[in-house]
């Protein structure tokens, strides 16, 4: 299988947040023109920082430290990590683009929603009114508001939360970004309306050839929408590979522990899994496996030195003394 | 006394408005619950799925005495709530005899108050125990949520992770000793590791102290896990009840049937998929239309819809060997009609 055009290569990125507190630690990974990869972990495992980072939108205390986060390919390639006001102003909205969790936060609530799409596209797309009028309308059948003419003059308070979603995927689409961002973009929506926004954002990603990432807490999020997935603790990627793959045979005993607790689908299972004892505190140092407190297998050579992410095959790795190397 | 099997609390019948209802008809725009039934034992737990405005928080509003019902009765040990006035509703609402849980202790717990403060408040306010015995119930009530009193008494909300309020929050709900625990979407605030340790709490707590539970959420793998029964509401009716396992591997309403197919999975073990039976076309203004002039709740996003259901259908018993009830008039047979589509 050919491997798809770069879009976004993040390489041995380092964040530190606060007081020098280390929050992402040597991550890297890439994703591909038109493929959607998932970044799984738990609160506080780095994930939502390593996305900010690719947006620009590090908190005010924040810093990449190390690494490189590199945008497109060939002439359109832009290293972001050195990027000014200037570059991001360019990049952001029209080549990055990112939908969050609660809608009606980013929303003004005293403006209609038609006008709030109407305004990126004649700000940032140059459109006149006419046209972005017209554009606007197209983007909220696009995005399945079928209603679009009543939708349009609609204020933020009369729609709900999954509508909300759905305008703020037409703003995020508008000026037509290469790559989006979705931040745990379903978790507070009701069950049927997360499956139709995950659908969604699948059909967005065929039609406008968008490359996906796709940050949630839950691993059946990811299982049926995501083409490779990493799966971030502590700040690390501590596995990473084909969805199918990792899912149907997980490497790292973080990955086995998290499929304990994931919804399987199967509702006659009757037990409940938990992870026992709780992750290291933010910016937290330890000599060797950042899991190791945690894990059943855990032997003397995880606590003694670093462990680095291994190759399992030519698609996946995982940071495991067990992974054993193939010959 | 009421007699061992009864059930602790019955809910018959029960609608609550927020709108006022006009005269000589139903009960206007506001209505938020229509004509809810629902039973709890003791040991039991029962679970409460539906989308945001269904009606699962007045159900639990209502429960706890916070909204009065417009019609209907809420028996608690075979008392009847709505009937409770001034006095007798103060006394018992001081037992804490039910208690509710809420969805984020962030919010619903003070943030000034030590755990120990916190925890000890409703004891207070039952009056009646020593200051030793209290601290005594305090004590108890942290251990029983596995918690260690020396270590996170003197804490404050902020101070705790996301599962040590939870279970602070559940610690505060249980050193009443209560019958009944009412929780509203207690663990969706929460990561999948923190969930499953404050169900299975919860499955613990019915057990030792032999209570009566009821859990809203709306992730259907949770209650699979732990609930007995499941209760599904769907714009403020209740479309659907029976035993958990019946009903989510076997939706009798096309609407269970959707939240069903719709629940991410890692494996896929339900055939069905969420676009088999949801209405994928443009909401049929004409359908939509069929339940403001009291047609089935569903009908504007039904596949199955048809003449039929421009009348509710009510809440009827399905055939079978569980105790199961469905309000659908193609209950547990939609999916013939599915499968004549497909052929």
């Amino acid at each position: 299988m050919s491997q798809p055009e770069p879009m976004l290569r993040v390489e041995e990125l380092q964040v530190s947040v606060g007081d020098h507190l280390l929050a992402v630690r040597d991550v890297s990974f890439r994703i591909g023109r038109g493929e959607s990869v998932g970044l799984v972990g738990e609160s506080g495992s780095g994930k939502t920082i390593t996305c900010r980072s690719v947006l620009g939108l590090l908190p005010g205390t924040g810093e990449v430290d190390h690494g490189s986060i590199r945008l497109g390919s060939g002439a359109d390639e832009v290293e972001l990590t050195r990027a000014r006001r200037s570059t991001w102003n360019q990049i952001r909205g029209t080549r990055v683009a990112a939908v969050f969790q609660d809608p009606a936060s980013y929303l003004n609530p005293s403006l209609t929603v038609g006008h709030q799409v109407d305004e990126v596209l004649r700000v940032r797309g140059g459109l006149g009114r006419r046209a972005a009028r017209e554009r606007t309308l197209e983007l909220l059948v696009e995005v399945g508001l079928h209603d679009a003419e009543r939708v349009y003059h609609c204020y933020p308070f009369e729609l709900s939360g999954g509508m909300l979603q759905r305008v703020i995927i037409a703003i995020a689409i508008s000026l037509n970004p290469e790559l989006l961002i979705a931040d745990e973009a379903t978790t507070a929506l009701d069950t049927v309306v997360q499956a139709e926004i995950l659908e969604l954002l699948q059909r967005l990603r065929r039609t406008h050839q968008l490359s996906l990432l796709l940050v949630t807490h839950d691993l059946a999020v990811v299982a049926e929408t995501c083409d490779r997935v990493l799966v971030m603790y502590a700040g690390q990627i501590v596995e990473s590979g084909p969805t199918a793959q990792v899912l149907g045979d997980p490497q790292h005993p973080y990955t086995q522990a998290l499929m304990g607790v994931a919804s399987i689908g199967d509702w006659s299972r009757r037990t409940l899994d938990t992870i026992p004892g709780q992750p290291p505190a933010a910016g937290e140092e330890m000599p060797g496996c950042r899991f190791a407190p945690r894990c059943r297998y855990a032997a003397d050579e995880c606590v003694q030195g670093p462990i680095q992410l291994r190759s399992v095959d030519a698609e996946r790795a995982s940071r495991c003394v067990r992974v054993a190397v193939p010959a | 006394m009421t007699a061992p099997d009864a059930p602790l609390l019955r809910v018959t019948d029960l609608s609550v408005s927020y709108a006022k209802p006009k005269q000589g008809t139903h009960l206007g725009t506001g209505a938020a619950l229509h004509g809810a039934t629902l039973e709890v034992r003791r040991g039991e737990i029962v679970g409460i799925v539906g989308e945001t405005g269904s009606g699962k928080t007045t159900l639990a509003r209502a429960t706890v005495g916070l909204v009065a019902p417009a019609a209907g009765t809420i028996e608690f040990e075979g008392r009847d709530l709505g009937a409770l006035r001034g006095r007798a509703l103060r006394e018992f609402r001081r037992r804490g005899q039910v208690q509710l849980v809420f969805q984020d202790p962030l919010r619903s717990l003070d943030p000034d108050l030590t755990v120990a403060r916190l925890v000890a408040e409703p004891l207070d306010i039952a009056g009646g125990l020593s200051s030793r015995e209290r601290t005594a119930r305090v004590d108890e009530s942290l251990r029983e949520v596995g918690l260690d009193t020396a270590e996170v008494e003197g804490r404050r909300p902020r101070q705790l992770s996301g599962g040590q309020r939870q279970r602070v929050s559940l610690a505060r709900a249980i050193v009443t000793r209560p019958a009944l625990l009412f929780c509203d979407e207690p663990v969706s605030a929460l990561d999948v590791s923190n969930r499953n340790l404050v169900l299975n709490l919860l499955d613990r707590l019915r057990r030792d102290l032999d209570l009566a539970v009821v859990v809203i959420a709306h992730d259907l793998s949770s209650l699979a896990g732990i609930a007995d029964r499941v209760a599904v509401f769907y714009r403020s009716r209740l479309v659907e009840q029976g035993p958990t396992r019946d009903v989510l591997a076997n939706p009798a309403h096309p609407y269970t049937a959707l939240l069903t197919a719709s629940a991410p999975s890692v494996e896929r073990h339900h055939e069905i998929r969420p676009a088999d039976v949801r209405l994928d076309a443009e909401p049929t203004e004409a359908r939509a239309g069929w339940t403001v002039e009291g047609g089935c709740v569903f009908a504007a996003r039904c596949r199955f819809a048809h003449e039929d259901c421009r009348v509710q259908p009510d809440l009827a018993a399905l055939d079978g060997p569980t105790a199961r009830e469905a309000a659908c008039y193609v209950a547990g047979n939609w999916d013939a009609h599915l499968e004549q589509e497909i052929a």
